[in-house]
């Protein structure tokens, strides 16, 4: 697992030429279209869609296993935990597809379009989102919020906090090591027990957060950060022809599948 | 050549502590002037140095009684960016220093954070790389560094903002032999070419004995010994006791001189060690032969 840039991948495909405003519009649009909840049948699609997108950030960043694990982990853990609890809100009828005998469960389809649905109402913007970091270069996304008349004392503070990240990862890795080899057993002993073990890692993490913060906070002092009101850019963002027709591209999918998916007569 | 840095009576006391961490310091240090700040831990290097910066008591909250000029600043009062044009501060860890994602941003940011115009960022960021040794590796990831590149980065950083002082915090703690060789050439370099004066807090003096001007020992907020490193290391110096290590070759002088062995001088560094064990040995030689 390699953290060289924070988040972000290098790479050469479609998100990564795309400007990080346009990105930052078009995870906007995942997230309101995610939230309009009109048709059972729309979040499964836009899911697959979402999918395909992070296939292709992916890809062209050619990353380590570490993603596409964690894709698969989050994907698994929130279409769990959809499917266990949102059928219990869903609508009385539908056709009966499963029933748990032991616990008398019944899923029906319309059970189980309402948990699919939820599930990816939650998964694309945050998969939206990755493939924002994923594919911009944290300089490029604080430029982007700061064109955006942001304040770039406040912009800067995610931006940071994306490049500390990895940093945090190593110490946290560094001081269970630390601690595993003094014979703390982190994977023994019952929950209560794990969790009290587990200040162990987190006193010692967030005193040495707490002194880095310090010297940070002083180094970017003696950098002048934060001492005039706006600051320049060495490289300035420019938004060209491409990022105007991907982002109409990317949105058109949208708006495409909504206007097929109103006209298609519901199936159940 | 005019004063870069005075520090008169200067006291120090952190919030909620009874003791003074600096008392009655006093100190001066010329322009183009390099320094090494040694003592034990707690012994009030770092509370010095953060005084001088101004983060005392801006950032971390003190009671300071005293005066200290950078220049014709005065850091306790003085405005961050005019002080950022005077003096700045490279700590021992480049890690937590290295706020962007290749060398050229992390060269440019601070350029950027004044509001420099473009063509003058490229143009000092160009020169900046060329001095530290990191031309050709403009966009490159600083985690991709070495230990020596990194901390070169880090004082490019804050060299593209043509500061007058620097004070290095360890600079070379955390650095291998190649690394720490860099460092020195980089601080050879910047006084010969910018005349910067560097104060360095350091444990380890070898890296840097020959180069230094002066020498200065704290202990316990106060200034304990002061002078060039001849005369700094001529009297035999303890490091259980000091708090910090003589130059080894030092350390084999006192044992030698402590075992009846007659040295004209304590050497300081390799090649002089050399040259007097030599002169000795051949001395011994003779006496032999005679």
């Amino acid at each position: 697992m390699s953290f060289e840039y924070g988040l972000y991948i290098p790479g050469r495909g479609v998100f990564h030429r795309l400007d990080p405003r346009a990105k930052i519009i078009w995870a906007l649009t995942v997230l309101a279209f995610s939230i309009y909840n009109g048709n059972y049948m729309m979040n499964p699609i836009y899911g697959g869609i979402i999918y395909a997108s992070a296939l292709l950030a992916l890809i062209s960043s050619k990353p380590t296993s570490f993603w596409y694990k964690l894709f698969g982990g989050l994907t698994a853990v929130i279409l769990f935990f959809s499917l266990v609890f949102w059928p219990a809100s869903a609508p009385r009828g539908g056709r009966p597809i499963l029933i748990i005998p032991i616990l008398g469960w019944k899923y029906t389809d319309l059970a189980l379009n309402l948990a699919l649905s939820k599930a990816f109402l939650v998964l694309s913007p945050i998969i939206a989102i990755a493939v924002i970091f994923i594919t911009s270069r944290p300089g490029d996304l604080f430029q982007a919020l700061v064109r955006w008349k942001l304040p770039y004392r406040l912009a800067y503070i995610p931006i940071l906090a994306l490049r500390f990240l990895p940093t945090v990862i190593v110490e946290i890795k560094t001081i269970t090591d630390a601690q595993k080899s003094r014979a703390l057993e982190l994977e023994k002993g019952s929950i209560p027990s794990r969790i009290r073990k587990y200040i162990a890692i987190f006193v010692p993490l967030m005193i040495r957060m707490m002194r880095s913060a310090l010297e940070l906070g002083v180094a970017l002092d003696s950098k002048g950060f934060g001492v005039m009101k706006t600051r320049t850019f060495s490289r300035e963002l420019r938004w060209r022809l491409y990022d105007t027709f991907m982002l109409c591209m990317l949105i058109a999918v949208y708006i495409i599948s909504l206007i097929m998916l109103t006209r298609i007569p519901i199936w159940w | 050549m005019g004063t870069a840095i005075r520090i008169d009576d200067l006291w120090v006391r952190y919030r909620e502590e009874e003791d003074y961490a600096v008392k009655g310091l006093s100190l001066r240090i010329d322009e183009g002037e390099f320094v090494i700040l040694m003592g034990p831990s707690g012994c009030g290097k770092t509370t010095l140095c953060y005084t001088i910066m101004g983060i005392i008591p801006r950032v971390i909250k003190a009671e300071v009684k005293g005066s200290v000029k950078v220049f014709d600043l005065d850091p306790l009062t003085a405005s961050p960016t005019d002080l950022a044009k005077y003096v700045t501060i490279v700590f021992q860890n480049p890690e937590m220093q290295l706020v962007t994602t290749s060398v050229y941003e992390e060269v440019a940011f601070p350029l950027e954070n004044f509001g420099l115009p473009k063509d003058e960022i490229e143009r000092r960021v160009k020169e900046v790389l060329e001095v530290v040794g990191l031309s050709g590796l403009e966009n490159r990831s600083p985690a991709s560094l070495s230990g020596g590149q990194k901390q070169a980065l880090a004082i490019a950083s804050v060299l593209a903002l043509r500061p007058r002082v620097i004070i290095l915090d360890e600079p070379t703690s955390q650095l291998d032999p190649q690394g720490t060789k860099r460092v020195t050439d980089l601080i050879l370099k910047l006084r010969k070419e910018f005349d910067t004066t560097i104060l360095a807090v350091e444990h380890r003096i070898e890296w840097a004995v020959e180069y230094v001007d002066r020498i200065v020992v704290m202990n316990e907020g106060r200034i304990v010994l002061e002078g060039d490193p001849k005369e700094v290391f001529s009297r035999e110096i303890r490091p259980e006791r000091a708090g910090f290590r003589p130059p080894q070759v030092s350390e084999i002088a006192y044992n030698l001189m402590r075992s009846g062995v007659n040295l004209p001088t304590i050497p300081i560094s390799l090649r002089e060690a050399s040259s007097i064990l030599r002169g000795v040995l051949d001395e011994g030689a003779g006496h032999s032969r005679s």
